[in-house]
């Protein structure tokens, strides 16, 4: 089963949810931002090129157009691969853990796992970041000295930054595979 | 709290006090509001001629100033010769010393413990050190250029003005930066005269105009004030006469100067009065009028 | 104090849940008000638990009340104290004395964000102290917001430093819709030094909790007699004034004790004293105190002794006459306005005069013409409540609600006109900059991207809300599913 809704991130960008219930304990959240547009790409380009024209009139010297011409290209190549974040995936597992995906322009993945018996709980939080106050979901891990205390606090969908009501979707289905979880490990 | 104020207000006042529920709203404003409010409850009342007889000790310090200049440019253009100023600065500085010990009939001296054999051994003291360090003062600020001289020695001077005790009670007042500052200023000049004689006589007539003269002026103004009068209007005069012989625009813009600060600022202070709006009341920081010291010391 | 709430998530809704749906009664009229001041827990002082006390007297009433205040080390970003009580600690420079610099701009893109999402319809400024409380004043008239302000000091009018501050404040008040001030002596204070009319400026008194200062007969000692002195040990608090009142009282009573609880860079003349004249074991210092030690403190006195040169309205006389101590103060500021003759005995403030005082009242305690502390503290804990302070202030925000804010063509030649040629049109110069900056700020992030935030408090908060109703939706319906 899939379903794909929209939504935005903080600053008004558009975001698309993609949902996979595969089972009843087995879930995905896939927030995917929109892909590099040409536009902005050309946008960029020429103004690199213009400044980098318009020094070359003024200094005459042509090391100026091959440098622009290297610092676009590195500039993108490295954008696109430890910048551009085109899809961040939360895989949600009871019984097993919690796998958070993202997966760059470039088509490189970065991946974290967390397995049930360090999480604590999912929640919403809010935090100041830069000049704004934002909700974040975040998960929370078990100290392991002590299980009532919090060691570390794990954001999810650092990038995106999807808003509040995206976020609550995504808690909703997480707290019910939790609730699932903590119901099936206290009965037997 | 607005439970029908009209009808009781006849019987009830209002009172200021915070710990009773008054029938009145928060925002009420009584006839009493502002009534502890005082103005001026400090403002000194002046006259004018006390005001310019105050205003004297500023022109005296710039007569000072402006004699001492005078005297270096003397110096400097070799029409003054220094055994002349040496014995003249001896001479007056004796004569100086014996009024300020009849002014008060010995008062003072006896009060401070000093003997006449010590005042002679500082005095000697201080004339031998000089005498023999005027080399060195001389030659000390000699490879400066002149002009950074120049520049310093106002500087200096004008500092000596700013700082001087004129008996106001301010924070920026600092007799001993005053005095460092004209004693400074000399040294500098005097590097700029033919001989290390000149400079010896130059540091010490600085002396007797900036620390020793004003002495004798405060004993002067307390204890005959009239005479003191008559000293000022000399010395101003004088100092006047002297700039006159240098320059003829400076003379005149010295005097404007003097009778601006001793006529026309007291006017202007005393019509400035009439403005003054200075509040107090309730919430003034109160002063400890105590003194407290006694139980520590 | 309790700081329940440990990190901002709206997790704490469910585990510090208190039914309290009997307490408040739905109003015809709410307010979202938002407390702006650089001093506010964990600084200590008479302005921070006004505003934390004004907050949960307005939310037991149904308002929704957040707290906006700058960083405290590492305490930054948003916390939730008793009953979802939102804190926000912006990290912000502190300059000097806890308080923020100034700009009048670096602060206004947070400051709109917050005002935007919690859906601030009045903001409430405290202290003349605070550069963040004029900030957000500033930006409120700027985002056409509802504004009161609380002065909580005393300022004089005689010295340099005054007269600057005094011209800053008139700036800030000319156009502020209310401002209430602590005693009828700080209103007068505060008509005066801003130029206000006075039907803008409410009284309305500070207050003590009457359970948190009961008197306790049995921890003192009736054989001597210990005059208790609680303050910060500065030249303003007087001070030097106590150091000449030890040894002079202390040679004239041999069984006279003192207890001195505070701090401060005065502590050290009182150490002079007692190294002196020998008194090291009848007058004893105690240091800071925490807020809560110090009824244990004042229990153990007969004579509460304030020796304050100055004071807009005194928490510490209250504090201690409803422990049932006999206060002897000064008399200065509000001070005689805050209990009545029979409670208190008022001095010059002088050595000669304050013991007078003590001796007076010294003599009414062995003569036990002084009531019983138990009829004092029941005749005290009726005179100042907070219940009645947030009473007062709901008015006030009624009333405020019922204006209207300056336009800016208004608020300009309000400016102009209010604060003298010079001062008025350099700020209104840099009000006209705020607006633009504000029109930038809704170019980039529309208040539509803006999330609304999850009310903690208020009638519809998740944290006194009662019967969690299914069909609201969004962040409620979430509040709900949580538990």
């Amino acid at each position: 089963m899939e379903e794909e809704q929209s939504f935005s991130d903080i600053c008004g960008g558009r975001l698309a949810l993609q949902r996979r219930y595969y089972s009843p304990s087995c879930r995905e959240f896939c927030v995917s931002s929109p892909r590099l547009s040409l536009r902005s790409l050309t946008v960029v380009t020429c103004t690199v090129w213009l400044v980098a024209y318009g020094l070359f009139t003024l200094c005459e010297n042509s090391m100026i157009l091959s440098a622009a011409i290297f610092v676009t290209l590195l500039g993108l190549l490295g954008y696109l691969h430890f910048v551009k974040i085109d899809q961040e995936t939360l895989l949600i597992i009871d019984s097993l853990g919690i796998q958070m995906t993202s997966s760059y322009a470039s088509g490189k993945e970065s991946t974290t796992f967390i397995e049930m018996g360090k999480v604590k709980d999912v929640i919403i939080n809010e935090a100041i970041y830069m000049q704004k106050v934002i909700y974040y979901l975040c998960i929370l891990l078990k100290d392991p000295v002590e299980p009532n205390e919090i060691s570390q606090v794990v954001p999810v969908f650092q990038n995106a930054k999807p808003r509040l009501d995206c976020l609550i979707e995504v808690y909703r289905s997480c707290q019910e595979i939790l609730a699932h979880q903590k119901a099936t490990s206290t009965s037997p | 709290m607005s439970a029908e104020p009209e009808t009781q207000a006849e019987e009830i006042r209002w009172q200021k006090v915070l710990y009773e529920r008054q029938p009145f709203p928060d925002n009420y404003v009584d006839q009493r509001f502002l009534e502890e409010l005082r103005k001026n409850i400090h403002a000194r009342k002046y006259r004018y001629w006390a005001v310019v007889f105050e205003s004297s000790v500023v022109v005296q310090q710039l007569c000072s100033v402006c004699v001492f200049v005078v005297i270096w440019w003397y110096m400097d253009e070799g029409l003054l010769a220094p055994h002349w100023l040496f014995g003249t600065g001896l001479a007056s500085s004796l004569v100086g010393y014996i009024l300020f010990d009849l002014l008060d009939g010995g008062e003072g001296r006896r009060k401070s413990g000093r003997t006449r054999w010590a005042d002679l051994k500082s005095a000697l003291v201080f004339i031998t050190f000089t005498y023999g360090f005027s080399p060195i003062l001389k030659t000390l600020t000699e490879s400066v250029s002149t002009d950074t001289i120049y520049a310093m020695s106002v500087f200096m001077l004008l500092g000596h003005l700013v700082f001087f005790d004129y008996g106001a009670n301010a924070a920026i007042v600092s007799s001993t930066l005053s005095l460092n500052m004209a004693i400074f200023a000399s040294v500098c000049l005097a590097s700029r005269l033919p001989r290390s004689l000149h400079a010896f006589i130059m540091v010490s007539f600085a002396i007797q105009i900036f620390a020793l003269w004003p002495m004798l002026q405060k004993k002067l103004k307390a204890r005959t004030p009239r005479s003191y009068v008559g000293v000022t209007l000399l010395f101003a005069f004088s100092a006047l006469a002297g700039l006159l012989s240098i320059s003829v625009v400076g003379a005149t813009l010295f005097a404007l100067l003097l009778v601006s600060i001793s006529c026309l600022c007291p006017f202007y202070l005393i019509r400035l009065q009439l403005f003054k709006e200075n509040i107090h009341g309730p919430w003034d920081e109160a002063e400890i009028k105590e003194d407290l010291s006694r139980f520590l010391s | 104090m309790a700081y329940r709430g440990r990190r901002g998530h709206p997790r704490f809704a469910a585990r510090y849940r208190v039914n309290r749906g009997t307490l408040y009664t739905y109003r015809t009229r709410t307010h979202n008000i938002c407390m702006v001041s650089d001093f506010f827990y964990p600084n200590m002082g008479g302005v921070e638990s006004h505003i934390y006390q004004l907050s949960q007297c307005l939310i037991e009433r149904g308002h929704k009340v957040i707290i906006v205040t700058h960083a405290y080390e590492n305490r930054k970003g948003i916390r939730y104290l008793t009953n979802g009580l939102k804190v926000y600690y912006l990290p912000l420079k502190v300059m000097y004395n806890q308080s923020t610099a100034t700009t009048l701009f670096h602060s206004l893109p947070l400051l709109r964000y917050i005002f935007v999402r919690e859906r601030v319809t009045i903001i409430h400024s405290h202290s003349s102290f605070s550069a963040m409380a004029h900030d957000a004043l500033f930006h409120a008239k700027t985002m056409g917001l509802q504004t009161v302000f609380t002065d909580h000091s005393l300022f004089g009018f005689a010295d340099v430093s005054s007269v600057l501050t005094n011209k800053l404040l008139t700036v800030s008040l000319c156009d502020t819709n209310h401002i209430i001030c602590v005693s009828f002596t700080s209103k007068e204070n505060t008509v005066l030094r801003a130029a206000l009319n006075p039907e803008i400026v409410s009284v309305i008194p500070n207050a003590v909790d009457p359970t948190d200062f009961t008197p306790d007969p049995f921890r003192r000692h009736d054989s001597i007699i210990t005059i208790v002195v609680v303050s910060r040990l500065v030249y303003r608090k007087g001070t030097d004034l106590l150091s000449g009142i030890i040894p002079e009282l202390c040679q004239k009573y041999p069984n006279l004790n003192f207890i001195i609880g505070g701090e401060g860079p005065k502590r050290i003349i009182l150490e002079e004293v007692r190294e002196r004249y020998q008194l090291h074991d009848r007058v004893r210092l105690l240091g800071a105190l925490e807020h809560k030690d110090v009824r244990n403190v004042l229990v153990q006195g007969h004579i509460f002794l304030n020796t304050s040169l100055t004071e807009a309205f005194c928490m510490a006389i209250v504090e201690a006459a409803s422990c049932g101590l006999q206060v002897v103060s000064t008399k200065v500021g509000g001070i005689p306005e805050v209990l009545p003759e029979n409670l208190i005995i008022l001095c010059e403030p002088s050595v000669k005069s304050l013991c007078e005082g003590l001796e007076k009242a010294i003599s009414q305690l062995k003569s036990g013409t002084w009531p019983a502390p138990e009829n004092i503290h029941n005749v005290v804990k009726t005179f100042y409540t907070w219940r009645n302070v947030a009473e007062r202030t709901e008015k006030v925000y009624d009333r405020v609600a019922g204006e209207a804010v300056l336009p800016m063509d208004r608020r300009l030649d309000r400016l102009i006109s209010h604060c003298g040629p010079v001062t008025g049109c350099i700020f209104a110069l840099l009000a006209v900059f705020n607006f633009l900056f504000l029109i930038f700020l809704r170019w980039m992030t529309p208040d539509s991207v803006i999330d609304v935030a999850i009310d903690a408090t208020g009638p519809k908060g998740a944290w006194t809300q009662q019967y969690p109703c299914n069909k609201r939706r969004g962040e409620n319906n979430m509040m709900s599913k949580i538990r």
